[in-house]
């Protein structure tokens, strides 16, 4: 039977947490058009818990599965596959220095073939729409070095995005912004999101992620915890969860 | 120190001494055996999903062989120029000193043709091209572009090092006729108008001596010696790990390297052909 899940984690622990790590294990699953978000204090090792959800980190336990395909020992074939159907970025992933802003978009998607279907000028196309809708003013006939972090940023989400990922998966993403551009950016998630885009996303900003997320992944050096709604996290009588929400910086603001 | 203590310290450093030589050679030979299977995966994934020159690696490969053979061109003619009135010329001119006409024509082959040539062309490309992929590929795999591809799905040895190994074998061997054209020509052209107009039948005889069999062996040098360069050149350059300091120390490394595979393929080369 056809797994509907994109990714599905069973009793799963990352194998490179940079601490001891002697809680539980996660149980997880994401679906088409859902978003969760990995909450936490700093150091609690998100970066490795969402890289190992991806399958790019191997783990000390459990499984994970991407569209039904278990990530250990994959074909060469199967990680072509699940790399595209989950793109991941971190907050300082690189583009190809080599190249302008514009080449950069393009490069994976021509090396996937997917003039195949589109020919290389409406790839064009398509690759500048995708980043009008994100940015209008990416100045894309610079190369990297020559461009702000936070458009080197939407640069690379455009290159993934272009591989028509089914989940983004994203590390810290709003490092690099200024509220203006912040703002720009989630807007813009948000309408992917309801264009059917799966979101798993690793942040700071606690009221964007409680306003935004449909499942929320709470981890600490002593555990992790799944809450399967938002409303959930908010009537947790852990303690642990309960300091972390009500600290000042994870308030709301007016 | 006791009797005992003193013998089993001069049997350590007896051990460590003659152990030495071994464990050098092990290491060397481990290191050649990386890079062989290096290479080959490299060229297996390029050959198991590419045509020759697909397009998701046609642009680097061009990229490459621009940089490798075209941009080299000037030195390479430069050094043509050179080994032309010092060998070719000087050769050609002592003719009748030196022996026979096919005398002068094998050694002009077989010191400009075989040896010389491709020799100071892989000079030329270790300088330029190895050291330029070393600082590139170290550089990308520094500032995380490398793994930015992988996590795309994009497989590095099809896109960035298969297209480096054959566009600089490519390279080199382009380069090597070039060279070996401009040092032959310049001497024979010279030694024309200067000593005997009669030195311009060289160009004939010297093409009609140009046999298939040193065809091959000019060909197969030419391409073992840019495969070897470009492959140590990668290698290393994908050892970069996390500091800046290793780019210069992984430059130095590939260009010792390349020199070294260079001198030992040409003697044994040189061994097996004409020994």
């Amino acid at each position: 039977m056809q797994n509907s899940n994109l990714i599905q984690c069973t009793q799963l622990i990352p194998q490179q947490l940079p601490f001891d790590y002697q809680g539980n294990a996660l149980d997880f699953e994401l679906g088409a058009g859902e978003v969760t978000s990995i909450i936490g204090p700093d150091y609690s090792g998100k970066g490795h818990w969402i890289r190992a959800i991806c399958g790019l980190e191997d783990q000390s336990s459990g499984d994970v599965s991407i569209k039904g395909i278990n990530t250990l020992n994959l074909s060469a074939k199967d990680w072509t596959m699940t790399r595209m159907k989950v793109a991941y970025l971190h907050e300082d992933t690189a583009l190809l220095s080599a190249a302008n802003g514009l080449s950069n978009v393009l490069a994976p998607a021509l090396y996937h073939h997917l003039d195949k279907n589109l020919n290389k000028q409406l790839l064009a196309e398509k690759a500048l729409d995708l980043l009008e809708e994100i940015d209008p003013e990416i100045n894309l006939d610079d190369l990297p070095a020559y461009i702000t972090k936070d458009h080197q940023y939407k640069i690379a989400v455009a290159r993934a995005l272009l591989l028509e990922p089914e989940v983004l998966a994203l590390n810290n993403p709003f490092a690099h912004f200024n509220s203006d551009s912040k703002h720009q950016f989630q807007t813009f998630l948000e309408k992917q999101v309801k264009k059917g885009l799966s979101l798993l996303i690793v942040t700071h900003d606690i009221p964007y992620a409680l306003k935004i997320s449909d499942k929320i992944i709470f981890a600490n050096q002593e555990s992790v915890h799944y809450f399967g709604s938002r409303q959930a996290v908010l009537n947790s009588d852990m303690p642990e969860v309960i300091e972390f929400i009500n600290r000042p910086e994870n308030q709301a603001r007016a | 120190m006791s009797v005992t203590h003193l013998t089993s310290t001069l049997t350590d450093w007896a051990n460590t001494l003659t152990g030495w030589p071994g464990r050098k050679l092990i290491n060397n030979v481990l290191y050649v055996i990386n890079l062989v299977t290096f290479s080959s995966l490299a060229l297996r994934d390029w050959f198991s999903k590419n045509k020759v020159f697909d397009s998701r690696s046609y642009s680097t490969t061009v990229a490459q062989i621009i940089f490798t053979g075209v941009d080299a061109l000037p030195t390479i003619t430069f050094l043509g120029l050179a080994t032309g009135f010092i060998f070719t010329f000087r050769l050609i001119s002592i003719s009748n000193t030196l022996g026979s006409t096919d005398d002068i024509i094998n050694l002009l082959i077989t010191v400009i043709c075989l040896s010389a040539g491709p020799f100071l062309a892989a000079i030329i490309i270790i300088s330029r091209t190895g050291s330029a992929i070393v600082v590139d590929l170290g550089n990308m795999k520094l500032h995380g572009e490398i793994e930015a591809l992988e996590n795309m799905g994009i497989n590095i040895n099809d896109y960035i090092v298969a297209p480096r190994i054959i566009s600089t074998a490519i390279s080199q061997l382009a380069i090597t006729v070039y060279f070996t054209v401009i040092a032959l020509l310049s001497g024979i052209l010279i030694s024309a108008l200067f000593v005997n107009p009669a030195h311009f039948d060289f160009i004939f005889k010297i093409s009609d001596s140009f046999t298939p069999h040193l065809m091959s062996i000019f060909i197969i040098k030419n391409i073992i010696f840019g495969y070897v360069i470009a492959t140590v050149a990668c290698y290393n350059g994908l050892r970069v790990q996390g500091s800046a300091t290793e780019v210069p120390q992984r430059t130095t490394a590939s260009i010792v390297q390349s020199l070294s595979f260079v001198f030992v393929i040409d003697s044994l080369l040189t061994f097996a052909i004409f020994v």
